[in-house]
C-alpha cells in the first residue's frame, strides 16, 4: 500500500488536478496510486440552492479546521455554459477568512457539462487530494436544484443549506435535495423567518426519523424484531443511511442548525456536528457502505462514459455525431422512435 | 477500442484568472471581460476586489491558470504589474503570463512589456480582439 505523499508544493497539486480533470499527463498512474490508498480524506459536501451562502460557509469551516493545523482542500464547483462550455468561477471571492492558512488549498472547478451538482471527476479529485496528504476535502456543489443530489454518495458528510423565505413547509417535505442531508443548516439565521424555516425542516425530518438530533443509542425495551418491520421504500433507504434506534445499537438523526456564516456564529457547533456524524458513520459501518456505493457509482459512470463516447459531443458543439445523425433525421421526420434508434445503435456496436 | 476512446485526452480549456489588485474598486470592465471569455469557451476565475499581488499569485498557482488578466484603473500599474511578474517567477510559475487591461498611459506600455507583461489592452478594446489574442498565444488551445 502506498503512503500519502509528503506535502507537495501547490504547483504540483494544481497540475495533478488539471491532469485528472483533462485526462492528460499520466493521470491514470495518479488514479491507480490514489485508489489504492488505505484511507482517504474525510469528504464534506456543502450543497443548497444558489445564494444560500455555501461559499461563505465553506470559507468559515475551512478557517475553523485549518486553525488546528489540519490540511484542508476545497473544491468549489460552478456551472459551465451549455452554449460555449466556458465558465465563470466566482467562489474564490468569498475566500477571505481561510486564505491566510498555508495548510489549505482552494480549487475552482467548472461542472464541464456534467449534471447532478458536481463535476464528472469529483471523486477522482478527492482521491488525488488524499494522495497529497489532505485530511479533509470540502466540496461545494453548484447552486443546487431539487434534484442535484449526486453529492450524497460522494461526501462522507453532506450538509444541506437553506435560508429563510425560500418557501413554506411543503418545500421542506419534498423529495430530492431535502432528503440527502446528514446535517441541515438554516443560514442567514439573523433574517426574519429563520425559526419558521428551521421548524419546517425539523417537521419534515420528524416524519421519517425518530429520536433526538445527533447520535441516538438503542432505546431500552423498544427493540422490534426486524421481521416485523413494515417500512416504505423511502424510509427504509433513509434508515440504511442513518439507522433506527428501535432495533440498532445506535442511529443518527440529522440536526438542524441555525447559523450566520458571515459572522462565524455557530460555525464551531456545525464543525462539531459534522465530526460527530463522521465518527458515528465510522462506528456504525455506514461510512464503509457509502464508500461502496461511491465505488459502484464510479464504475457505472466510467463505464457509461466509455460506452457513450462514440455518440457524445463536446459541450458547445452543435454537431450531431455521424452514427446518430440518420436516426435523428428519421425521428424528426416521424419515421422512428428514439428507443428504436438506441436499440439499433446498440446492436450495430455489438457487431463491431 | 472502447478503452482507448474513453481515455483519449479531452480538450483542455484555457483558464484565466481575472484579478483586481490594490485600491481599485471598480470591476465592471473586469466582469465584462470575464463574461466575454466565458462565451469563448474559457474557464474564468474571478478573484474579487482589492487583492494583494501575493494573493493573486497564490490563486493563479492553485487554479493552474494559463493567464492572469489584471484590470487596472487606479494608476498603480507600474508598481503592481512588475511585482506580480517577479512573484510568479520566484514561485516557479514563469509560464503563467500576464495581460493588463483598463487605463494605462500609452507611454507606460513599452516599459510594462519590458517587465514581463505579455500584452496591454486599453479600454475600448473589443472582447473579440482579446479572445483572438488568447487563442493564438495559448499553446495547447
Amino acid at each position: 500500500m502506498p503512503e500519502a505523499m509528503p506535502p507537495g508544493d501547490r504547483r504540483q497539486i494544481a497540475r495533478a488536478i488539471s491532469a485528472v480533470e483533462n485526462r492528460s499527463d499520466g493521470y491514470q498512474s495518479f488514479l491507480a496510486q490514489a485508489y489504492r490508498l488505505p484511507r482517504w480524506a474525510d469528504v464534506i459536501g456543502i450543497t443548497g440552492p444558489p445564494g444560500t451562502g455555501k461559499s461563505t460557509l465553506m470559507d468559515a469551516l475551512t478557517a475553523h479546521w485549518a486553525a488546528d493545523g489540519a490540511r484542508i482542500a476545497i473544491l468549489a464547483i460552478d456551472p459551465s455554459s451549455p452554449y460555449s462550455g466556458g465558465a465563470v468561477l466566482g467562489d474564490r471571492i468569498r475566500r477571505t477568512r481561510s486564505e491566510g492558512f498555508e495548510n489549505t488549498y482552494f480549487r475552482s472547478l467548472s461542472s464541464r457539462g456534467h449534471l447532478g451538482g458536481l463535476t464528472e471527476t469529483a471523486t477522482d479529485l478527492v482521491a488525488v487530494l488524499s494522495l497529497f496528504g489532505f485530511q479533509r476535502v470540502i466540496i461545494e456543489t453548484v447552486g443546487a436544484g431539487q434534484s442535484d443530489v449526486e453529492i450524497h454518495d460522494t461526501a462522507d458528510c453532506t450538509v444541506v443549506l437553506t435560508v429563510p423565505g425560500l418557501g413554506d413547509g411543503v418545500q421542506a417535505s419534498k423529495a430530492g435535495l431535502m432528503e440527502i442531508g446528514d446535517v441541515f443548516v438554516v443560514n442567514k439565521a439573523d433574517l426574519p423567518g429563520a425559526d419558521d424555516a428551521a421548524l419546517d425542516v425539523e417537521r419534515a425530518l420528524a416524519a421519517v426519523y425518530s429520536g433526538q438530533p445527533g447520535v441516538n443509542l438503542r432505546r431500552d425495551g423498544a427493540a422490534l424484531p426486524p421481521a416485523s418491520r413494515a417500512l416504505t421504500a423511502g424510509v427504509a433507504a433513509l434508515q440504511r443511511r442513518h439507522g433506527d434506534p428501535r432495533w440498532e445499537d445506535s442511529a443518527w438523526v440529522p440536526p438542524v442548525l441555525r447559523l450566520v456564516a458571515s459572522e462565524n456564529r455557530q460555525v464551531p457547533e456545525l464543525a462539531a456536528a459534522i465530526d460527530a456524524f463522521i465518527a458515528w458513520s465510522e462506528r456504525s459501518e455506514r461510512r464503509r457502505r457509502r464508500t461502496r456505493e461511491r465505488a459502484y457509482a464510479q464504475v457505472v459512470r466510467a463505464l457509461s462514459a466509455m460506452l457513450l463516447a462514440p455518440y457524445s459531443r463536446e459541450p458547445g458543439s452543435e454537431e450531431i455525431p455521424a452514427s446518430v445523425e440518420p436516426w435523428v433525421d428519421r425521428i424528426v421526420a416521424g419515421a422512428a422512435s428514439p428507443l428504436e434508434a438506441a436499440q439499433a445503435l446498440a446492436k450495430d456496436r455489438r457487431l463491431q | 477500442m472502447a478503452e482507448a476512446t474513453a481515455n483519449a485526452p479531452r480538450s483542455r480549456r484555457i483558464r484565466v484568472l481575472i484579478a483586481k489588485i490594490g485600491l481599485d474598486g471598480h470591476d465592471v470592465g473586469a466582469r465584462v471581460v470575464a463574461r466575454g471569455l466565458l462565451d469563448a469557451g474559457m474557464e474564468v476565475i474571478y478573484t474579487g476586489l482589492r487583492r494583494t499581488p501575493e494573493q493573486v499569485v497564490r490563486a493563479a498557482i492553485e487554479e493552474d491558470v494559463d493567464w492572469i488578466g489584471v484590470s487596472t484603473l487606479s494608476g498603480a500599474h507600474m508598481t503592481l504589474l512588475p511585482k506580480l511578474r517577479r512573484l510568479l517567477d520566484e514561485q516557479g510559475a514563469s509560464d503563467i503570463r500576464i495581460l493588463a487591461g483598463g487605463i494605462v498611459p500609452q507611454e507606460d506600455i513599452p516599459a510594462l512589456l519590458g517587465k514581463g507583461v505579455a500584452q496591454v489592452f486599453l479600454s475600448g478594446t473589443s472582447i473579440a480582439e482579446i479572445v483572438d489574442y488568447l487563442l493564438a498565444q495559448t499553446a495547447h488551445a
